[in-house]
């Protein structure tokens, strides 16, 4: 069949019209002279919402699937978020990290010491109203003063917020990260692209594993004109780790199996509700918080 | 006539924007938008109602990778997802699928009209156009799927099938003029084996 473009046009133009929700007496309306060649080319066409498959069928297969996707969600997003939260993290790093080095060469050159009231950083509590909660992952980026022991526990709560904190006196910035481990070498292991500096005779240093989901705090460190991260303390997220004090053994639970019990010192309270349906280990004194 | 509603675009925006954020709730609100067209484009393409169900999932798994990847559309996510469709079922069956015969066999049962009356026109209306359709070359039965049942545009049409919007225009016209040819052939029965 030979196609007229004028046809072919008014056919086109009859389908968007249908697809407006027009009806097809209506759509021919508006081509009089060529309705009887488009009438029937019309109605060939609607024969394909007639052969849908029935809304029972349909229904069937959706609930069928769902669970894959669902799955391929949560698999995705677990670690897929880290991506977007890298971009926001690594860009308060640098900002925290440019702050710092102001500080510093603004210092004299024996005054490589924390900032002072005179010459701190003059950041203030800005909660991030863009960063948004998520089920599946979080990231907390903290610039605070409060410079505390290794092993004491900070006062952060863990939420998904991007907050610089007014610096005290004489405190250096305390920096948090919290995020998947991308690399280990050696005594560095890498998150969001940002090394971190881990003490060689941490015995959690043994412990990490590519693809843990850890909080680091830790602060900067200038090293050969480079800046990283020293950790000061790390946490386990998602999994428990022991350390024996004594013998620096470490026991991981993955919190999914009961295959590997832990040793007496272990407090693992988790892996004993879960495995044994009991509570506190009672060769532990220590507190489970997990 | 069963009407077809695609998410207003709008909304699919905004739901695409949160998707991209990782709002889990806006990506279950696309996959409950889109399962429905998108099943049946496939279904009517692949014709096996399992496989129909395996590649309308690897289309939104694939939606979730992108998203995760950054590869995801900022806008026209009806456009990106049937396109997306296409290409998992060209994955399947090569650039020139033929609908399998024994799907028509399927197609059979699926009226279900309680009406008698209505039951048996519809029921000879469907085998017909659906073993017209099952002649119909691969690409004619996809852009007058896209532009009649699916209720695409032009332009989106042009954009998942990777043509002008000049030749998509020719092309549902060629397609629906063959279609006519397929409707009124008295052998067509013969030809499919069917009846």
């Amino acid at each position: 069949m030979a196609i007229s473009p004028d046809l072919m046009d008014a056919f086109n133009d009859c389908i968007d019209a249908l697809n407006g929700g027009e009806s097809v007496e209506n759509a021919l309306g508006r081509f009089p002279a060529q309705a009887d060649q488009l009438r029937p080319m019309l109605e060939a066409g609607l024969i394909f919402p007639k052969v849908r498959f029935p809304q029972i069928d349909v229904n069937a297969a959706q609930s069928r699937v769902e669970p894959d996707v669902q799955q391929a969600v949560e698999a995705i997003f677990r670690g897929g978020l880290w991506g977007s939260w890298s971009v926001i993290l690594l860009v308060v790093v640098i900002i925290g990290a440019g702050i710092l080095v102001a500080i510093v060469s603004n210092q004299p050159d024996d005054a490589l010491m924390p900032p002072t009231a005179t010459t701190s950083p003059t950041l203030t509590q800005t909660p991030s109203p863009t960063v948004t909660s998520t089920e599946t992952s979080t990231m907390t980026l903290t610039t605070t003063a409060t410079q505390l022991p290794t092993g004491t526990a900070l006062p952060i709560t863990l939420s998904p917020v991007v907050d610089a904190v007014q610096p005290v006196e004489e405190q250096p910035p305390l920096i948090v990260i919290e995020g998947p481990v991308e690399e280990i070498a050696e005594d560095n292991i890498t998150i969001f692209d940002t090394v971190i500096e881990v003490d060689p005779d941490d015995p959690l240093l043994d412990a990490i594993t590519i693809g843990d989901i850890v909080r680091v705090e830790g602060d900067y460190i200038t090293r050969a004109d480079i800046i990283l991260l020293s950790a000061v303390k790390i946490t386990f997220v998602e999994i428990d780790v022991y350390v024996d004090s004594d013998s620096g053994t470490v026991w991981r639970d993955d919190n999914s199996t009961c295959a590997n019990p832990p040793p007496p010192w272990a407090p693992a309270n988790g892996w004993r509700r879960r495995c044994e349906g009991g509570g506190t280990n009672v060769n532990s004194s220590e507190n489970d918080d997990d | 006539m069963i009407v077809l509603v695609l998410p207003d675009i709008s909304v699919d925006d905004e739901r695409l924007e949160r998707a991209q954020h990782g709002d889990q709730e806006a990506i279950a609100d696309i996959y409950r938008s889109y399962f429905d067209p998108i099943y049946q484009f496939v279904r009517l393409r692949v014709g096996d109602a399992q496989l129909a169900e395996d590649l309308t999932s690897d289309v939104f798994v694939k939606f979730v990778k992108a998203l995760k990847n950054d590869k995801a559309p900022h806008t026209s996510l009806r456009g990106w997802i049937f396109a997306v469709a296409r290409n998992v079922i060209y994955d399947q069956y090569g650039k020139e699928p033929e609908l399998p015969v024994e799907t028509l066999d399927q197609w059979l049962t699926t009226d279900v009209d309680t009406n008698p009356e209505v039951q048996a026109i519809r029921t000879i209306s469907i085998e017909r156009a659906r073993q017209a359709i099952s002649l119909l070359a691969p690409s004619h039965q996809e852009v007058l799927m896209l532009r009649f049942d699916q209720q695409l545009s032009l332009q989106e049409t042009a954009e998942i099938m990777n043509k002008k919007v000049n030749a998509i225009k020719a092309l549902q016209f060629r397609a629906v003029n063959t279609l006519r040819q397929l409707l009124s052939d008295p052998e067509i029965d013969d030809q499919t084996g069917v009846e």
